[in-house]
């Protein structure tokens, strides 16, 4: 389990944004692998079955939730692709290039989180969980092309927060 | 290519590389405790309490076929319920100590073919409403204390 927890951790961290409900669902995941503990113990796959029992359950607590909360919430507006701000390429070269390694790993998770759901999960999904777009998109249950958009936002949404807090923490640390 | 998908593609390169080189991050200390606790947790719970996957498998069997049982039995009483009297139903011999149980399924089925049909959706209608309140309930509830969290 010591081998495996930071990454089960960190795969449902990244995908929930929440670091106790994260907790919750690592603790799942363990359950669940101990449950299976007969095959995985000699599995040279075990940690790729971690993962995607991180990954799905991740996935099913953020649905499962985002169903609830819908379901007991007045009928709001969804976030439309027509309220999202102008996506702006103004960053500069290699933000956090003269921020300490630690630091800098830290506020990209830190930008991470405080990026909108629907920007962070195909995000985190593509770049972290290496699945291509169609896949995201299964996964998701949206199109092909809202995928896409998603993620180029975020993208760009990230880089913007890193390049502000990049500039911060450059000036903190006195790097040019 | 337009300069806006050089600045993208240059974008995703970037961004890439940085997330990458995101190292793990390291579990909670409790997790681990929290784990094995309700590992433990699991092991005392007796056997009939866990998860119906956790049955022995003849438990299983008894118990779905049990469950059939019980499914044809209500069926046959509905249906019973649902024809007109008949003498050949109240012809039927019973020990002299399970004469009650013929009588009061044919006071049940006497009882439930007179009730009219206006009642019957009534009470269909009351129940949905009463089911839709409870259910408002419920969600101001969870809405009230979600606000509180």
């Amino acid at each position: 389990m010591r081998a495996y927890q930071d990454m089960v951790f960190t795969t449902s961290a990244r995908l929930v944004g929440d670091d106790r409900q994260a907790e919750d669902i690592a603790q799942e995941v363990f359950l669940k692998a101990f449950e299976n503990f007969d095959q995985l113990r000699t599995s040279p796959s075990a940690g790729g079955w971690l993962k995607t029992v991180a990954r799905n359950l991740s996935l099913n607590h953020i649905f499962r939730y985002r169903r609830r909360w819908r379901m007991f919430s007045e009928l709001r507006r969804e976030d439309s692709e027509e309220d999202e701000p102008e996506v702006e390429f103004a960053l500069p070269d290699d933000v956090l290039a003269g921020v300490d390694a630690d630091v800098r790993h830290g506020l990209v998770e830190e930008a991470l989180h405080r990026l909108p759901e629907r920007q962070r999960l195909p995000l985190v999904l593509y770049h972290f969980e290496e699945l291509s777009y169609e896949e995201i998109a299964g996964q998701l249950g949206v199109s092909l092309a809202k995928v896409k958009t998603d993620i180029f936002r975020a993208r760009a949404a990230l880089a913007k927060l890193l390049a502000q807090r990049g500039v911060t923490a450059a000036t903190s640390l006195g790097a040019p | 290519m337009s300069a806006d998908h050089e600045r993208q593609d240059e974008l995703e390169r970037q961004l890439t590389r940085t997330l990458r080189d995101q190292p793990l991050r390291r579990a909670p200390d409790s997790l681990e405790r929290r784990v094995l606790a309700q590992l433990e947790a699991s092991a005392a719970v007796t056997r009939w309490r866990r998860g119906f996957a956790h049955w022995p498998l003849a438990a299983r069997v008894a118990f779905l076929a049990a469950s059939v049982g019980i499914v044809k039995v209500a069926l046959s009483i509905a249906v019973w319920l649902s024809t007109p009297l008949d003498a050949r139903v109240l012809s039927f011999d019973l020990p002299s100590q399970l004469a009650w149980v013929q009588t009061l399924f044919v006071a049940i089925g006497s009882v439930a073919r007179t009730v009219p049909s206006l009642w019957v959706h009534a009470g269909i209608a009351l129940f949905a409403i009463m089911y839709l309140a409870l259910f408002g309930v419920g969600a101001s509830a969870y809405r009230t204390m979600r606000a509180a969290h």
